[in-house]
């Protein structure tokens, strides 16, 4: 393919990605400009106009689940370059990862019987 | 079409906007006011008339409207129409007026053939064209919101024209507020939450503890919280200290402001410890950060500011931006063009920069100029905030899930309290709740009975037999054993067909998509059809509750949820587990027994008062309804009706609501509230 036939297909693909920018403009226009009207910016859709600030500072409960993954989410660098080396070290690649993987199964464990999974 | 589309003038899109007209009529999503559940006892088939359920207002293009409704769910339509994308339409089924509503697009009468009727003239209406030039804005009494304007940091600064906050100087920010709710505006509500458990401490009583040198006790975190005797805060539950008697050195740092002064509540405090308390500045023993002085007091911003300011000899001005700016009248900082703040509830940092004396109490970021006094003090972001139940002091919501809220009976109102996703407190309500039929005198025994039916749609055969049998019972007349058979038989069927609804309802909220298509599909058929007929659908309707017990999902969601007190009131199905996953399984069981008490029954009618001539006296009775345990007591008069009570099974279950609900994540309790069945025509406004 010459080059002249490679900045055709290029040219085409421009064209395309432009024309489909456009028709969608186009529809856009067609289906008509949205309307603020009352009502439509309150958040709550059940009826009653909620007049109450929901850009809070929000309690989440779940802070535990989200420290517990973080610690087995870290983890996972670990094995990125244990995967790596695993092929030359064999077994013993094999035992080391399962006794890091024991102690943080046992800190899990440890978190259960902690109660962080209940919800407070 | 009042609900268009605006365009502009010129065809140019015109073919593309037929195209788009034609599309929209195919696809027609309707809100139904008040709620699915009407449509269906109503006979109203949906699908079959192609409108597909919208799970909210932004999603319809239809309001369909279920005909009469009261005041009040027509002020709830008005706005769940304002809030409908464009192009939309309103189908008025039946009679009534509906005047906060734009008129109707399409009417018919209350039957699935009208309903056929209708929505066809809709698509034609739509197919025509969704788009106008020229389009007016809906506007209705509930809508006329009114912009506020306030504070970006002081929410409790409201004011009705823009401007600049007398607090702090910065712009004030618009916000809506309606004028005609009666509701408190989000300032009120939030002082209340913070304001309620402590609301005797008013500022005169405060005032006068102030003035008091007598030791009292007073809560480490709420000063302005005394007592005489130990306790715990109202506010966060904390145990009463006794405040330090001895004059320290931390009333000489404060001589000059006549508040700290007076109030011998002088403590330093753990920011994020608030049980480390101490008279001595120093550090946590938990945590080794700077204990905080704590002399301001909580209540500050429910007191009037300038009030405690006035007749203060030293008082002070500095800008909250520039601490270096002082001054000793009120006026602008130089620097930045900010109000000065009056320094008497930072006692800590004017003792700091007039006398030169050490606190302890950040003091190494107090050291450093420029510092906003209070750098990284937490305790103003949580101070007046009500505490959660897991310790941490969070700003709480109000969402409103009704009266339209998919899953759950419409016109039922819920209001939830919300500290995150976990529910504080829920305030319930009906829209269209009961009505006296005897409010414009006495009625006629047989017009009462039929009144009483109207004003019941979700279980209008159960409470005409109530009616009956209360009627029968004060004018000694009673049924045959054949009509009683009947209206047993007719008892059993509306039973099914309550709880096939109720099914459609939970398929509905919990997403199960086939449960609820064919618990509805089942109920269509089942709540007028003849005994042949049931007995026919029979094998469909138990296929469909092997299904239900069979989903292990299903039982594992409801098992955790909804379990009532033993002391509950609560006398719908029940089960020997008394989880909401009980109350589905007993509905289940009641099905399938009243498929049983209909086999036997020759024909099935709405049970019609027997002739009691003009007989006078007095009648009780009671009728066990799809929701529960429902008694009239009706005082006959020559035949009329002059008086009658009458106690629903909601009016009791509605009660249960709280106990079930309170402190479980959201979706959780709506699962709960779902499961008790409450009918909003069942209940008082």
């Amino acid at each position: 393919m010459s080059g002249l036939q490679q900045y055709g297909i290029l040219f085409g693909l421009t064209l395309g990605t432009l024309g489909f920018v456009l028709s969608l403009y186009a529809l856009a226009r067609a289906i008509g400009r949205s309307r603020a009207e009352a009502g439509k910016d309150v958040p709550a859709t059940a009826g009653q106009l909620s007049r109450d600030p929901v850009w809070v500072r929000y309690n989440a409960r779940y802070t535990g689940y989200a420290l517990l993954f973080l610690a087995f989410d870290m983890e996972m660098a670990f094995m990125y370059p244990w995967s790596v080396v695993y092929r030359e070290e064999g077994l013993v690649a094999l035992l080391d990862m399962g006794v890091f993987l024991a102690i943080l199964f046992l800190g899990l464990l440890y978190g259960w019987s902690q109660g962080v999974f209940r919800r407070q | 079409m009042i609900g268009a589309r605006e365009t502009t003038e010129g065809g140019f899109f015109s073919p593309l906007q037929n195209i788009i007209s034609r599309a929209t009529a195919q696809r027609l999503s309707c809100l139904v006011v008040p709620g699915p559940e009407l449509a269906l006892a109503s006979g109203l088939d949906l699908p079959a008339a192609g409108l597909a359920l919208a799970a909210g207002p932004r999603q319809a293009n239809v309001l369909l409207l279920v005909l009469p409704l009261s005041e009040k769910l027509l002020t709830a339509a008005s706005i769940a129409y304002a809030q409908m994308p464009r192009p939309r339409m309103v189908l008025a089924l039946g009679e009534g007026t509906f005047s906060p509503l734009p008129e109707a697009d399409a009417t018919g009468p209350l039957t699935s053939e009208g309903l056929m009727e209708a929505t066809k003239k809709l698509r034609q209406i739509m197919a025509e064209g969704i788009f106008a030039t020229k389009i007016d804005d809906y506007d209705a009494p509930a809508l006329q919101t009114r912009i506020e304007y306030t504070c970006p940091m002081h929410p409790e600064v409201v004011s009705d024209e823009p401007g600049s906050c007398p607090k702090c100087g910065m712009f004030l920010v618009p916000k809506e507020t309606s004028t005609t709710s009666d509701t408190p505006s989000p300032h009120d509500h939030a002082t209340m939450a913070a304001s309620r458990p402590a609301a005797s401490v008013s500022s005169a009583e405060f005032a006068h503890t102030a003035d008091d040198n007598v030791a009292k006790y007073v809560c480490p975190m709420h000063p302005e919280v005394t007592s005489d005797a130990p306790g715990n805060c109202p506010k966060c539950g904390m145990n009463l200290v006794k405040p330090d008697e001895s004059e320290g050195h931390g009333h000489h740092t404060h001589s000059h402001s006549a508040h700290a002064d007076s109030e011998k509540t002088a403590k330093y405090v753990c920011p994020m410890h608030p049980e480390v308390t101490s008279n001595e500045p120093g550090s946590c023993p938990k945590c080794g950060m700077f204990l905080e002085e704590v002399t301001k007091a909580g209540g500050e911003e429910q007191h009037d500011h300038s009030s405690h300011a006035s007749g203060k000899e030293a008082a002070k001005y500095t800008c909250p931006m520039h601490p270096e700016v002082i001054s000793d009248s009120p006026g602008q900082c130089p620097k930045c063009g900010m109000n000065l703040e009056q320094q008497t509830t930072d006692d800590e940092h004017d003792g700091h920069q007039s006398s030169g004396h050490d606190h302890g109490g950040n003091a190494l970021l107090d050291g450093l100029i420029g510092l906003e006094p209070g750098f990284m003090s937490m305790i103003e972001m949580t101070d007046g905030t009500p505490r959660s139940s897991n310790g941490l002091q969070m700003e709480w919501i109000t969402a409103p899930f009704g009266p339209f809220f998919p899953g759950l009976p419409g016109g039922l109102t819920l209001e939830l309290e919300l500290d995150g996703d976990t529910v504080v407190e829920a305030k319930t309500g009906s829209l269209t709740g009961l009505q006296d039929p005897l409010k414009n005198g006495p009625l006629a025994a047989a017009d009462y009975v039929a009144a009483l039916g109207v004003q019941m749609p979700l279980a209008t055969i159960a409470y005409r037999l109530l009616a009956c049998r209360a009627i029968e019972v004060a004018g000694n007349t009673f049924a045959t054993p054949e009509i009683k058979a009947i209206r047993m038989a007719t008892l059993a069927r509306e039973r099914i067909a309550s709880h096939l609804s109720w099914l459609s309802q939970l398929g509905r909220q919990l997403g199960l998509k086939a449960v609820e298509r064919e618990a509805a599909t089942l109920h269509l058929l089942v709540h007028a059809a003849d005994p042949a007929t049931i007995q026919a659908l029979e094998p469909r309707v138990k296929k469909l509750l092997s299904k239900l017990r069979r989903t292990w999902f299903l039982s594992r969601r409801l098992a955790t949820v909804g379990a009532l007190p033993a002391s509950a009131a609560w006398d719908g199905p029940t089960s020997h587990d008394n989880t909401a996953a009980g109350r589905f399984t007993a509905r289940l069981d009641e099905i399938a027994t009243s498929l049983n008490e209909i086999k036997g029954a020759s024909s099935l009618s709405a049970p019609t008062l027997a002739d009691i001539g003009t007989a006078t006296g007095e009648g009780h009775a009671e009728v066990q309804t799809p929701r529960g345990l429902a008694s009239l007591h009706i005082k006959l008069e020559s035949g009329k009706v002059v008086s009658a009570t009458l106690k629903t099974p909601s009016m009791r279950h509605i009660k249960l609501v709280n106990p079930l609900i309170e402190q479980r994540e959201l979706a959780d309790a709506l699962v709960a509230v779902a499961s008790l069945d409450l009918s909003p025509w069942e209940l008082n406004t």
